[in-house]
């Protein structure tokens, strides 16, 4: 009894600066506190979340993703690990292949967020990549489905609020993306869900959840910020890339391999091999 | 004034060039000299851009069986004529029309596709109408 006597009074005593912490400062109401810490973001004319302006992010996730993995390790699946380790060695992005969902957010290049009712339109500076993603979709919108039957190397994206989140379903991505150059993949059957909430007046959370049964043992998580470009005049310029910047003729034959499960990429122009080789 | 239908002549043709510089040509690939018609077993379709490919198992004019590949339009081309990744499946017998590639490869360019139940849909991209 004596023990239990002991161990409640520390219990007590380890708690009491936190219950006097929460006590003090001007907002003394229970949960006043961290509902004050939230910040409440700008509005466009319509009234939803402003998240307009030019964003970037100041990490390396392009090179390797489990820097802003929760967790800093990739749920693989070993056959799916295999298969990898296995498959192109060549980043696609090598060749000017768009760098797919949700990598093209972690591309060291700014990001213009732009919104209409009813959109919001990501204008990135990498390749001039876009995405038009209409806001009117999910649990409200049934009939708005995801496309059946065609991939796009950056998907199908569809978008909703959820209180003053943007999340964006991805599906229909290309399964020859890499997640980054560190070679990280996935399959056709990823299924990216992106949530976009304004922090500051400086900063967006961006979290995305990242499914593919094909290769994950389990649904996972990467979340980093996005930052405001506050540079005055800045301004998104052309980012083009071209195979062939070396002097060889532009627009080589794009020919998948014949056979196979993955894809390669041409390694040298012109290809002489037809696909009969 | 009657300079008017010169220019109204001039302007659709210059239009008109613009697709065909927008991708590489046709005829820097392919001979119209040289149509062919094989039909085979698909080996493999992949619906993407700039330009789709369906690969079958074909006896070409030769008379040898063989992997043929032939581009086709665009992924976006394809998919709004009701084309999708599963449409064509490997082991599904089908016909295609279209024009040899010049370098002899067993490449051609399709312009027309038969599926197994006799329904055709044309590969052509817009500039090649089959």
């Amino acid at each position: 009894m004596r023990h239990t006597r002991t161990v409640f009074l520390c219990a007590a005593l380890i708690a009491a600066p936190v219950f006097l912490h929460a006590q003090g400062g001007p907002a003394a109401a229970p949960g006043a506190a961290a509902k004050s810490a939230e910040f409440v973001p700008p509005r466009t004319a319509d009234g939803k979340p402003d998240l307009q302006g030019v964003w970037e992010t100041r990490n390396a996730a392009a090179f390797d993703i489990t820097e802003i993995t929760e967790g800093h390790e990739i749920p693989y699946r070993p056959e799916a690990l295999e298969k990898e380790q296995k498959g192109p060695r060549v980043d696609p992005i090598a060749h000017c292949a768009m760098p797919g969902v949700p990598r093209i957010t972690y591309m060291p290049y700014p990001i213009q967020i732009m919104q209409r009712p009813g959109y919001v339109i990501f204008m990135y500076e990498y390749l001039h990549d876009q995405r038009i993603v209409p806001t009117n979709t999910g649990p409200t919108n049934p009939a708005r489905e995801h496309l059946d039957g065609v991939d796009f190397w950056l998907g199908d994206s569809l978008g909703r609020w959820e209180g003053d989140t943007l999340v964006v379903d991805v599906t229909n991505l290309d399964e020859r993306s890499w997640l980054d150059s560190a070679r990280h993949t996935h399959s056709d059957a990823l299924h990216v869900v992106e949530r976009y909430s304004r922090t500051g007046p400086n900063t967006i959370r961006y979290e995305a959840t990242i499914e593919d049964p094909k290769m994950y043992t389990r649904p996972w998580k990467i979340v980093m910020p996005l930052h405001l470009n506050k540079e005055a005049g800045f301004e998104l310029r052309e980012q083009e890339c071209t195979e062939g910047d070396d002097g060889r003729p532009i627009h080589p034959p794009y020919r998948p391999a014949p056979h196979g499960d993955v894809f390669e990429f041409p390694r040298k122009y012109p290809s002489t091999q037809g696909a009969s080789k | 004034m009657s300079r008017r239908p010169v220019l109204m002549a001039i302007v659709p043709l210059l239009l008109a060039s613009i697709p065909l510089a927008a991708h590489h040509s046709f005829a820097a690939e392919y001979d119209r000299e040289k149509p062919i018609k094989l039909s085979g077993t698909v080996t493999r379709f992949d619906l993407t851009n700039p330009h789709s490919w369906i690969y079958l198992e074909a006896k070409g004019p030769d008379g040898n069986v063989s992997t043929w590949g032939f581009e086709t339009a665009s992924l976006l081309a394809l998919y709004r004529r009701g084309f999708k990744k599963d449409t064509l499946k490997a082991g599904m017998q089908i016909t295609i029309e279209g024009f040899l590639a010049k370098d002899g490869t067993h490449t051609g360019n399709g312009q027309k596709l038969t599926l197994p139940d006799g329904k055709e849909i044309i590969l052509g991209t817009e500039e090649n109408p089959g």
